[in-house]
């Protein structure tokens, strides 16, 4: 235990005892030979550091490895590093490497083969879509939203064309105070065809024909004049063609009415409106 | 072994040669269970660690640096395996099986005794040993036992020399106090049932300081 540097003095403490930090410098293998000697020479005469000194050699000494039986784990590691396919012989090694690199050099292969048909044959190497559930039910809401849409469009241009002579009356002056139309609803029948249609729009009640009826609307321009009918519907009323015409007053308390009217004729009338026939 | 011998048996066990590993464990299996056995104090846990520590150290053999010793690598490894091991298995107290294991009453036979003593004369330094801090146990086992230098265990442990002899030193004196009275207390044994303690003669003071 000879491992460190050289005490030049050997100090003694007061009483005669050798110093601790001496004797745990020698078991730590740190002075040279001389002192090592001269410690010995005193111990002679200091028991009490001597008796110490035995009973840490003696302990030193039961930490002996000799003492201790052990398993021989040689065999143990092996087998658990053979589990992990750790030592291969070497002729094994020689064909596991090569088979690692034939395996690397076929899939590289393959890929590059794969490329190559991508780029002359794209639609060859390119999956088609496939229906699926979901490719159904985005094909039918497509439908279903052309279908929507279609019968938005007609809708509109319906309200469109019925709304089209309304704009015209509304923008046109109508002259005050010629009654170049009657119209008795409540008791005469109307003609709302050829001669009929023409004298409804000149009396300022914009007629337009579509379908198989007739939307007829009227806003009275100026003050005073309280019948505006609203709407007209061709309708097939015991296999004869004939219209309905709902109608709404303008102002509070005036009703509205529904006439029927079937080939020029008032056939049925509604009598809840008298105030109907107060056209102009 | 000295370093050409152990560079050659880890390059052949890195090749694959499965006799060179196995000296490589036979060359450090004794010093290394011996270090985790003295720090536990338990062969099943020092048997776990130190088979672990072998193969996590052989498998990745390819990845030894030969400027260090590899049995410094190992005794690192061994070590966080066995702080890993007693992090994990940290005693939890039941109570009850405590008290189910309550005296019935009969004195211990001669053969306890005589048992006891074998075990006694045996553990009585691994008794001593358990007593020290960790840090303690550890340098004098490296120290003493494993003939380690100073500087090597203060890179081992990661702390200054001076702090490892510090340690080194209170645990020594603390390991003769300790050690003194498990001797006293195997030498009740002694008396009663025969046998002896190896004592220290004369002698001994010189091959301690030599």
């Amino acid at each position: 235990m000879k491992r460190g540097s050289n005490h030049d003095q050997f100090d003694k403490e007061p009483h005669g005892r050798i110093p601790e930090s001496l004797i745990d410098a020698a078991l730590d293998g740190e002075i040279c030979d001389q002192m090592q000697d001269e410690i010995a020479h005193a111990l002679q005469y200091d028991h009490g550091r001597r008796a110490e000194l035995l009973e840490t050699a003696d302990a030193v000494r039961a930490l002996d490895l000799d003492e201790i039986p052990m398993p021989d784990m040689q065999c143990v590691v092996l087998n658990r590093l053979d589990q992990h396919e750790r030592f291969i012989p070497r002729t094994m090694r020689r064909w596991v490497r090569t088979g690692r690199l034939a395996i690397a050099a076929g899939v590289l292969l393959g890929l590059m083969m794969v490329a190559g048909l991508q780029s002359m044959y794209p639609r060859l190497t390119t999956l088609g879509t496939q229906s699926t559930p979901v490719d159904d039910v985005a094909s039918a809401m497509a439908e279903d939203t052309q279908q929507v849409a279609t019968d938005v469009q007609m809708r509109v241009e319906i309200l469109r064309a019925s709304m089209l002579p309304l704009d015209g009356l509304l923008l046109a002056p109508r002259s005050s105070g010629t009654k170049s139309f009657s119209l008795t609803l409540n008791h005469q029948g109307i003609e709302f065809r050829g001669e009929g249609l023409e004298a409804l729009n000149a009396s300022g009640v914009n007629a337009a024909e579509f379908g198989v009826g007739f939307n007829v609307s009227h806003r009275p321009q100026q003050a005073g004049r309280s019948m505006t009918l609203m709407s007209f519907h061709g309708r097939v009323v015991g296999g004869e063609e004939c219209a309905l015409i709902g109608s709404q007053t303008a102002r509070a308390g005036q009703t509205g009415g529904i006439v029927v009217v079937q080939s020029g004729r008032t056939t049925r009338e509604v009598p809840s409106d008298e105030r109907i026939a107060d056209l102009p | 072994m000295d370093r050409a011998t152990e560079r050659d048996l880890i390059e052949r066990a890195i090749a694959g040669e499965r006799a060179a590993a196995g000296d490589l464990i036979k060359a450090h299996q004794r010093s290394v269970y011996g270090y985790i056995l003295r720090m536990s104090g338990r062969h099943e846990m020092a048997e776990d660690v130190v088979q672990e520590a072998f193969v996590r150290v052989l498998a990745n053999l390819h990845r030894f640096d030969f400027r260090f010793r590899f049995s410094t690598w190992l005794f690192t490894i061994a070590r966080r395996l066995y702080m890993n091991a007693v992090a994990k298995s940290k005693p939890a107290y039941d109570t009850d099986f405590v008290g189910s294991m309550g005296g019935k009453g009969s004195m211990p036979d001669a053969t306890t005794y005589s048992n006891e003593r074998s075990t006694t004369q045996k553990d009585a330094i691994q008794s001593a040993l358990m007593h020290l801090s960790v840090e303690q146990r550890e340098i004098i086992v490296l120290f003493h036992q494993l003939d380690w230098p100073i500087a090597l265990i203060a890179s081992h442990l990661n702390m200054p020399e001076g702090t490892v002899k510090s340690h080194l030193h209170r645990g020594r004196r603390r390991l003769r106090v300790l050690f003194k009275e498990h001797k006293q207390l195997a030498s009740l044994y002694q008396d009663h049932f025969g046998g002896q303690f190896n004592k220290t003669t004369d002698d001994a003071v010189d091959g301690v300081l030599a």
